[in-house]
């Protein structure tokens, strides 16, 4: 119990701080308002808390009397400004919800089924599996070890005599584990990485739809959350701990913010900015992936942005998310730079022997038939989420809403960027192909799958397009519904 | 309309029964495959072994299974996961530690080991494993 101390707190400072930002302030459903905020600070918690145990490492001040402390008082801060903005600043006007569908009561009550069945699988996994998959005790947990030993173990997580692993990996789910481990004094119990992995897990379900539940319906949310859990190659993950779920969260929670921001008016925006940079860092302290992600991701709300309002304009709105992501991405760079300079196997190989990797034509033939199959595999029989995509397609249409437009562009060139990054290492890696396939094609398709899915029900109608609303309620609502100057835009 | 009811419906129940099938496909997998690589095994297994060793210490790996060899690897990182924080490495030539651990699968020739390595062996635990300090030491 004692190890649920710490993680408490880091919810908590994530909390804080995440109701400081706002981001879901003045929008509807109120639920999913509420929903979006809590899971975003539990993403938050964990990010911010595991850089500082980071940084307190390094002046090797990474022991309670020092964590608790340093936590309570960033804790403090937090409340203390939200106390401040509260008191000076209106409130954002509570929209109302607009008429939902009238089935919505069954799609939450099927989302509920599917979620009490996936979490109970998920705990039963846990319990056959506490020590989780090859990568969570060959590589995340095993760090984390290394981090929360006595005196300068914490260097053996970094250091090159780590060979047969990656000490070259960002550190935010090792970081966390061994804070958590460090913290509350204990051997390294394991509820503290099941738990981690558990939780973040859970966030990506309920990230998803509360996202879709503001910006486009309740029953697109709803939808969404049980494609979501109809996956396969996905809810298996979520029992791996592995940091690949965890990754999976921050490259949603982005695309999230982004698309809040595009349909927000000019005062609450740079918040939404801020904190989109700021969970895209995070994503690169979570895997060396997430470092190509806050590339691709800068480079599109740059030019999406240009697009859209002129350069200026997007330089201002960049200027935003640069500065969200500048503090934990120093973090990142310092720490790639000076501790754990080891080279990507992928990059570090001659030019030549990638150039000649590039016109290796059965290499694109192995590629696309692991994506196939993966594919096929995504869900099991008729359950295949690609499967209940494409039903969701002709039922329901695919016609994204002008002011969505940007999200959907983002989200889709974002996640296509990224894959084809993906693909590309693919080609060019110096090892065997088909065992580098075989080991991790699935896990990366299951850090792009939720923002995936988010961009399709973004880009989807809503089924209130298409049958009578659920009540009459939505008259006044919607009136209601406009926001005010200072608010969203309608 | 009814196309939309259709469609949403459809999907709620495919996706419903499909987290049902997943349940099963978890579960028969808990039931056949607890601890695939028998990591809490190597826990206590590596227990005693630890005791003896300093901790936040580099300490070098002797094997009689190649780290190719799915057994190989699993033996490896279950040990590192189990003796971590200290710190195991290939003990190659030239790679100067200090506490030397041998995980075997079949009998090892320990004496053979020590000569070749110039190792005095420090506690056999039986049951494949042994600790060894360098002479140098």
């Amino acid at each position: 119990m004692l190890a649920l101390v710490p993680i408490t707190l880091a919810l908590l400072v994530g909390w804080v701080w995440v109701r400081l930002w706002s981001p879901a302030a003045g929008l509807a459903p109120g639920w999913a308002g509420h929903l979006l905020e809590a899971v975003l600070a539990v993403g938050g918690g964990i990010g911010v808390t595991s850089c500082l145990f980071f940084l307190l490492l390094l002046v090797n001040a990474a022991v309670p009397a020092v964590i608790y402390p340093v936590e309570l008082a960033l804790l403090a801060l937090g409340a203390f400004f939200w106390r401040r903005r509260r008191g000076g600043e209106p409130a954002a006007p509570a929209a109302e919800a607009p008429p939902g569908f009238r089935g919505n009561w069954l799609l939450a009550l099927c989302l509920g089924a599917g979620l009490l069945l996936s979490a109970v699988g998920l705990v039963e996994t846990a319990q056959a599996n506490p020590y989780g998959e090859w990568d969570a005790w060959s590589i995340w947990n095993v760090r984390a070890r290394f981090l929360a030993g006595p005196d300068g173990s914490w260097k053996h997580a970094v250091s090159p005599l780590l060979e047969r692993t990656h000490p070259e990996y960002p550190l935010l789910l090792s970081g966390f584990i061994a804070r958590a481990w460090r913290a509350s004094g204990r051997k390294a119990p394991l509820i503290v990485p099941i738990l981690t992995g558990l939780l973040l897990a859970a966030c990506v379900p309920a990230l998803l739809v509360a996202a879709l539940a503001l910006l486009r319906s309740a029953s697109a949310g709803l939808l969404a959350g049980l494609v979501l859990l109809a996956s396969t190659r996905f809810l298996v993950q979520c029992a791996t701990q592995y940091a690949d779920v965890p990754l999976s969260f921050y490259y949603l929670a982005v695309m999230v913010l982004m698309a809040l921001a595009s349909r927000t008016a000019d005062r609450l925006r740079p918040r939404l900015l801020v904190l989109a940079g700021f969970f895209a860092s995070l994503a690169a302290w979570t895997k060396s992936e997430g470092i190509a992600f806050v590339v691709v991701a800068l480079i599109c709300g740059f030019l999406l942005e240009w697009r859209a309002a002129g350069w200026k304009k997007a330089i201002r709105a960049w200027r935003w998310l640069v500065l969200g992501a500048l503090p934990v991405l120093l973090v990142v760079a310092g720490f790639k730079w000076f501790l754990a300079p080891r080279p990507d196997a992928v990059l570090a190989q001659p030019w030549w022997q990638a150039a000649r990797a590039l016109v290796a034509w059965d290499r694109y033939l192995m590629i696309g038939k692991a994506l196939l199959v993966e594919a096929v595999r995504l869900g099991l029989g008729l359950g295949n989420p690609l499967l209940l995509l494409v039903i969701l397609a002709l039922t329901l249409g695919i016609r994204p809403r002008r002011e969505l437009g940007g999200p959907v562009v983002f989200g889709a060139v974002t996640v296509g960027g990224l894959s084809a990054i993906y693909c590309g290492a693919y080609l060019i890696t110096p090892m065997d192909l088909a065992w580098q396939l075989s080991t991790s094609l699935g896990r990366l398709c299951a850090q792009l799958w939720p923002g995936f899915l988010l961009v399709v029900f973004l880009a989807l109608n809503r089924i209130e397009d298409r049958v009578a609303p659920a009540a009459s309620r939505g008259k006044a609502g919607s009136a209601r519904h406009k926001r005010k100057e200072g608010g969203r835009k309608p | 309309m009814i196309r939309a009811w259709l469609g949403a419906g459809g999907v709620t129940l495919l996706a419903l029964l499909a987290c049902l099938d997943n349940y099963r496909l978890l579960s028969s997998y808990n039931r056949f495959q607890p601890d695939a690589y028998r990591i809490g095994g190597q826990q206590e297994r590596w227990r005693e072994v630890g005791q003896l060793l300093p901790q936040g210490c580099v300490v070098g790996y002797l094997s009689d299974v190649p780290f190719e060899d799915v057994r190989g690897s699993a033996a490896f990182f279950g040990a590192q996961y189990a003796l971590a924080p200290r710190l195991l490495v290939d003990l190659k030539p030239g790679r100067e530690v200090r506490w030397v651990v041998g995980d075997f699968a079949k009998p090892a020739d320990l004496q053979k080991i020590q000569a070749e390595y110039r190792l005095r062996l420090v506690r056999d635990f039986g049951g494949s494993l042994a600790l060894f300090e360098r002479e140098t030491h």
